[in-house]
């Protein structure tokens, strides 16, 4: 029994009633005074004045068909709306005639006799998208903007270290993408391809945010955009290493020197035999000091000495995370290769000493430099290459072997790049095979997700008392959210483009880790492809249609109450006019 | 009758009025222009002035004009009796009496000059008063500073600091470089090297104490000329420098930016390549040098000329220098010669190497630059030698001795020829070929074991062998001679004597264990052959040497296809370890060499530290460490490629801190300066839970 089946009963009791005295003042009344016209007028006008009344009060439904709601986002051009479809512009968007809505939610709320969603222009942003939820959403993408629409930084970068930068580009055929140092020189230049990517290689120098810029040039030379890659440079770690081998040699004498420069921990012991050795002060080799090593470099001779037990110590310690590192100098024994042949990595071959030559970068001058390798076949199930030579052999090989890694590396001379003026290339070697191989960091850091200004930035992984700095300096501390559980998971919505801070504070530890806020006009292009393919995905997702839900919403009801009136007046007029003034 | 009669000489009158009124003001304002202005502003003021005043005095012709004329004429003369007008009236329009009336007048007529306007001396008078005015109004206001400059006048204007209000900069680079002394108005220059710089400043109110203060901490004074503040500086290396003064308030940096003079650049035009070989019948060598400089290549060059004659070890260089004019513009000349040749004594087998020495303007001491030398060539043997073929391979030489039928056919020629020859030549010709029969059986000989005699006979007290360590001991056996003495140098070339060196039998000369025993035998009677031989020769019989030499030929021809002589190659394969003996030895006091490696300290850790505390982290403190950059800077300025941006920057954020773009700018220079350090490890993070467990999953046993 809802208000209007009241109302209408009401009406219709009134009708009734009405209707009724009618006819019997029809019956009392003189014959002189009766005049048909007028009954039949008023006999008709009092139940459509009660209808009247009745769709005064109740207006009808509107669009009793359940028509489209077409949500023009940031991008939309004309939209191409049907008879019954609702047009609604969220702010981003300029639609000339849309009727305007603060979000998408609301604009739900207000057409909720809406089923079908029509997305028009770039995509909904993150605060539009979880609206969307339960609803077929047909998307009608606008065309990407032109120049840079995905920019990937790296997360890490250790000092003197190169990174690469992946940029895609949309819409530059025959340009070229640039990467600017900080002083404005241009350090790579890469041509997209077909798919508009292009990876950019720059080099760290000191530690702290340094701003690189990538350019972006179409055909003709001319600047299409230039947009900010900021990248933080992490401080230089130092890591234990521990080499043990049968004798010393200008290999290990240039990777001792890198090491000291590098400010990685290596200690270095060559037992000569006889009990003679070499190197620093030797160290026992027990499951107490591997534990406290990142990473052992140990060679055929090295591998030999170690007898029984001590290999048995090195692989369970590998197990528990330690890299090891196997640097033949030699065809090693037999009982030796089926030793590594049990760690997963095979070799066969002469072992003869064989030149490669190292990759160089496609359209470099310089010379490609060679380094001496073994002639053994690598040969493992489940391993990656180390590093690869120009024919894309690979040069070593690494595998998971429980929690640590265990790499095998063929190259013997690699100092030769050193006094060959390539130091570099010696650093960025080592620095790479190490960096595969180290054992990984204790302590887990937070995670964060990248993000714009007044967007949620989600902070996983807070062991501890969390705070965030915004770049003026500006503390807020992000509750953590108990939804979330074993993630540990907060949020914040940072007002200020640039490098904020987590900070999470535990009893022993302080971790920091940095992330960058873009501002809300940066790389529209990449905040378009953002939001189409998170737009899509809900397109995938939801293509259910969605049962008709609830009433519609009830048209104006002032039409309805002016013929009332009207109805009511002329009413009145004949009513009044049936009995003459006294 | 035309009023012209009337109007042309009181316009002259009143034309050279207006002048004489005008004149003194026009020269005042021309003098009041100069003073302001100097040349220009008199111009200016010129032009203006006397444009102004003819404009002027035209404009005040015109009321000479026919009404005037009537006027005057019926003001001045009362014969005229009003009615001057019917002299200029035409004389159709008249009637008779107004005709009459004409004639009248006309009779009367006086001279034009008693409309003439009087001279008018008293204006001339108050405009010459206001000219000198002016003038003196001029001068007081423009030069009165420099008037009142006397040892106590600097007295400071009250209003408030110094400003500087202009600046000139007189740049007189040096003579050579041959550009023109100009003036720079502004304080950022860019000059060549050693230019002379005068500052000329004025500071309104004037300032004291004006200095040129200069980033390195030298400071400049200037002298105050007149109203203004000048010093002279020559310009020898880039410099960033400000104005200082007391009471100025901080002036900006300037850069003060020297180009040094580029060394010329010389290069052979013709030949175009550095070795050049002798065509058939070449008389003439044609040489073309192109020098350029930036300001000037000094019209003379020198060509060295070097004539290389001779061949082998026996070279001889002739040495001499030539002067070249050069054509050309004077930053841009060509050294044209040729050489002739034949009068230089160009033969067969020489070399001619020539090098221009080039000089350019620069005083007080020209630049020197030689181009690259080229070689003229007239190789010893046109056609066998090829144009690549620029260092030869030599084979090593045979060794110089005569074999046995070498020996056969001289013993034969010299019978042949002994009627005609003194007895003293056949002799000495016979020992000669002895001496090679005794050569070749010393050789034969050292197979079996006989080893060298004669003139390798070691000294008296060497008897053993051997040195004593020369790593073959023989442990007390003893030889009769030795192979080779210790101390002979080897012969150079001697590619055949290799099995007398390496071969060294140590036997008995009975034992040879070379050769097998039959071997043996034959070549001992050859060598015995060849002893008879030798002993025939030596006395002068060649006749009864030659049957001996003929057997001992058989005898080695036998040996020759007798079992060949190998001899063991020794090359890097070393022998088998014994492992039984290794490491017996004593080992006492080999202990481990520590051989710490310390890292290297950075070259740049001021840089670094100024870089990071430009970096804006968050949280991070924002002190500048740039003092420390200031002495590192000064410290390596060479290492900076552009020390002045660097140095600018640095003043920049100094001045105001909190400027963001100044922040970055200055962030941009370091970056520059930075080096690269060693790349070093990059941790992995930490593994996850479920990638732990998972990985944990992967090792349990398949």
């Amino acid at each position: 029994m809802t208000p209007s089946v009241i109302v209408a009963l009401m009406l219709l009791m009134a009708v009734g009633l009405s209707t009724a005295r009618l006819v019997l003042w029809w019956r009392k009344a003189d014959v002189a005074e009766r005049s048909l016209p007028r009954l039949v007028i008023l006999l008709a006008l009092t139940p459509v004045s009660a209808l009247l009344l009745y769709l005064t009060l109740f207006p009808p439904r509107l669009a009793a068909a359940p028509g489209t709601l077409i949500v023009a986002t940031r991008g939309a051009q004309a939209v191409d709306a049907q008879a019954g479809d609702r047009v609604v512009a969220l702010p981003e968007a300029h639609v000339p005639g849309a009727e305007r809505v603060p979000d998408l939610a609301t604009a739900l709320r207000q057409h909720a006799e809406a089923t079908r969603l029509t997305v028009v222009g770039e995509g909904l942003t993150p605060r539009d998208r979880p609206a969307v939820e339960g609803r077929a959403l047909r998307f009608v993408p606008s065309a990407l903007p032109r120049g840079v629409v995905r920019l990937d930084t790296p997360e890490r970068v250790a000092p003197g270290a190169a990174f690469q930068i992946g940029v895609t580009v949309n819409g530059v055929k025959g340009g070229v993408v640039e990467l600017l140092d900080p002083a404005g020189v241009v350090v790579d230049t890469q041509t997209p391809d077909a798919s508009g990517l292009a990876v950019l290689t720059g080099t760290a120098k000191a530690a702290g945010p340094v701003s690189f810029t990538v350019r972006v040039r179409d055909a003709t030379k001319a600047v299409v955009e230039t947009a900010e890659a900021p990248v933080w440079v992490d401080e230089a770690l130092t890591a234990q290493v521990r080499v043990i081998g049968g004798a010393p040699g200008p290999e290990i004498k240039y990777l001792r020197r890198w090491a000291a420069d590098a400010g990685i921990d290596m200690q270095a012991q060559f037992a000569l035999g006889g009990g003679v050795a070499a190197g620093d002060a030797p160290q026992p080799l027990n499951a107490a000091t591997l534990s406290q090593t990142d990473l052992l470099v140990i060679d055929e001779r090295g591998w030999d000495g170690l007898g029984d037990g001590g290999r048995a110590a090195v692989i369970s310690a590998v197990r528990g995370g330690m890299g090891l590192l196997l640097r033949p100098t030699a065809l090693p024994s037999e009982a030796t290769r089926a030793q590594w042949a049990a760690l997963g990595l095979r070799l066969s071959g002469t072992g003869d000493p064989e030149t490669v030559t190292l990759p160089v970068p496609s359209g470099s001058e310089d010379k490609a430099p060679t380094v001496t390798r073994l002639n053994l076949r690598l040969d493992s199930a489940d391993a990656v290459p180390l590093a690869v030579d120009n024919k894309a052999q690979p040069l070593g090989l690494w595998r998971a072997e429980g929690r640590g890694r265990v790499g095998l590396w063929s190259v013997t001379d690699s100092f030769a790049l050193t006094l060959s003026g390539e130091a570099g290339r010696h650093q960025a070697l080592w620095s790479g095979l190490f960096s595969t191989l180290v054992r990984r960091s204790n302590a887990a850091l937070p995670t964060v997700t990248a993000g714009r200004v007044h967007q949620r930035v989600s902070l996983c992984g807070l062991s501890g008392t969390a705070e965030v700095l915004d770049p003026q300096g500006g503390l807020s501390h992000p509750v953590l959210d108990m939804a979330t559980g074993e993630a540990r998971c907060a949020a914040v919505w940072p007002t200020q483009a640039g490098w904020h801070v987590l900070r999470v504070t535990t009893s022993d530890t302080v971790q920091a880790v940095p992330f960058h806020v873009l501002s809300d006009k940066a790389l529209p292009g990449v905040q378009a492809l953002e939001a189409r393919e998170a737009t899509q995905a809900l397109v995938a997702d939801d293509a259910r249609p969605a049962e008709a839900n609830g009433e519609g919403r009830r048209g104006a009801a002032w039409p309805w109450f002016l013929g009332w009136l009207l109805v009511s007046g002329v009413l009145w007029a004949v009513e009044r006019s049936r009995r003459p003034l006294p | 009758m035309t009023p012209q009669r009337f109007t042309g000489p009181a316009r002259l009158r009143s034309l050279l009025n207006d002048g004489l009124t005008a004149l003194p003001l026009i020269a005042a304002a021309a003098f009041a222009g100069w003073a302001v202005g100097a040349e220009v502003g008199l111009l200016m003021t010129l032009c203006l002035g006397l444009f102004v005043a003819f404009g002027l005095a035209v404009w005040r012709l015109q009321r000479f004009d026919r009404a005037w004329v009537i006027a005057a004429l019926n003001a001045r003369r009362v014969d005229m009796e009003d009615s001057a007008d019917l002299l200029f009236a035409r004389a159709e329009d008249l009637n008779p009496l107004q005709a009459l009336q004409k004639q009248r007048l006309i009779e009367r007529l006086p001279s034009p000059a008693v409309l003439t306007p009087s001279w008018r001396w008293k204006p001339v008078g108050f405009s010459l008063a206001a000219g000198g005015a002016i003038a003196a109004l001029t001068a007081a206001l423009v030069w009165w500073p420099q008037i009142r400059v006397t040892p106590d006048a600097p007295r400071h204007a009250e209003a408030g600091a110094p400003k500087l209000i202009s600046a000139e900069v007189t740049v007189t680079p040096p003579a050579y470089t041959r550009q023109v002394a100009h003036r720079e108005t502004t304080l950022d220059l860019k000059v060549p090297q050693n230019t002379r710089l005068t500052w000329r400043l004025r500071f309104a109110p004037d300032a004291a104490n004006v200095r040129l203060v200069f980033h390195d901490g030298q400071s400049v004074a200037l002298r105050r000329e007149g109203n203004a503040w000048t010093a002279t500086l020559s310009a020898e290396r880039s410099r960033l420098y400000r104005l200082a003064a007391d009471g100025l308030p901080a002036q900006p940096l300037h850069r003060l930016e020297v180009t040094p003079d580029a060394p010329p650049k010389v290069e052979a035009v013709l030949p175009d390549r550095a070795l050049t070989l002798v065509t058939p019948g070449q008389t003439q060598w044609p040489l073309v040098f192109a020098a350029s400089d930036d300001y000037g290549v000094a019209p003379t060059a020198e060509l060295r000329i070097i004539q290389a004659q001779g061949q082998g070890e026996n070279i001889t260089f002739r040495e001499r220098t030539m002067t070249l004019s050069g054509i050309g513009g004077a930053n841009d000349k060509r050294f044209a010669t040729r050489l002739d040749l034949k009068s230089l004594g160009f033969a067969v087998g020489d070399d001619l190497i020539v090098q221009l020495t080039v000089h350019d303007n620069r005083a007080p001491s020209p630049q020197e630059v030689r181009s690259p030398s080229l070689i003229l060539r007239w190789p010893s043997d046109l056609g066998a030698e090829s144009t690549g073929l620029e260092a030869l391979a030599r084979q090593t030489l045979p060794a110089y001795f005569r074999s046995q039928r070498q020996i056969i056919i001289d013993i034969e020629a010299l019978l042949k020829e002994k009627p005609r020859l003194k007895p003293d030549t056949f002799l000495s010709r016979s020992d000669s070929i002895g001496v090679d029969q005794r050569l070749l059986r010393l050789r034969y000989g050292q197979f079996l074991g006989e080893e060298a005699e004669g003139e390798h006979e070691a000294p008296p007290g060497l008897e053993a062998g051997h040195s004593e360590n020369d790593g073959h001991d023989h442990g007390g056996h003893d030889h009769g001679g030795q192979a080779t003495k210790p101390d002979a140098a080897p012969v150079f070339g001697d590619g055949g004597n290799v099995t007398a060196e390496y071969g060294h039998t140590h036997d008995e000369p009975e034992a040879a264990t070379l050769l097998d025993p039959e071997t043996r035998a034959t070549l001992k009677k050859a060598l015995d052959e060849m002893w008879q031989s030798e002993l025939h020769l030596r006395q002068g019989n060649p006749q009864t040497a030659l049957p001996h030499a003929y057997k001992a030929l058989g005898y080695i021809k036998e040996v020759q296809q007798a079992t060949r002589i190998f001899l063991s190659r020794v090359g890097p394969e070393l022998p088998p370890i014994d492992n039984n003996r290794r490491m017996t030895g004593k080992r006492e006091g080999i202990a481990p060499v520590p051989f710490a490696v310390t890292a290297a300290p950075s070259p740049d850790a001021p840089v670094v530290a100024l870089w990071t505390a430009l970096g804006e982290a968050p949280g991070a403190k924002t002190d500048l460490p740039l003092e420390a950059l200031d002495r590192w800077l000064r410290a390596n300025e060479g290492r900076v490629s552009d020390p002045l941006s660097l140095l600018a920057a640095v003043e920049a954020v100094r001045a105001d801190p909190g400027c963001a773009a100044c922040r970055q700018t200055l962030r941009g220079q370091l970056w520059r300066v930075l080096t690269r350090p060693p790349a070093g490890v990059a941790r992995r993070p930490a593994v996850t839970a479920s990638g732990g467990r998972y990985l944990d999953a992967l090792e349990r046993p398949r």
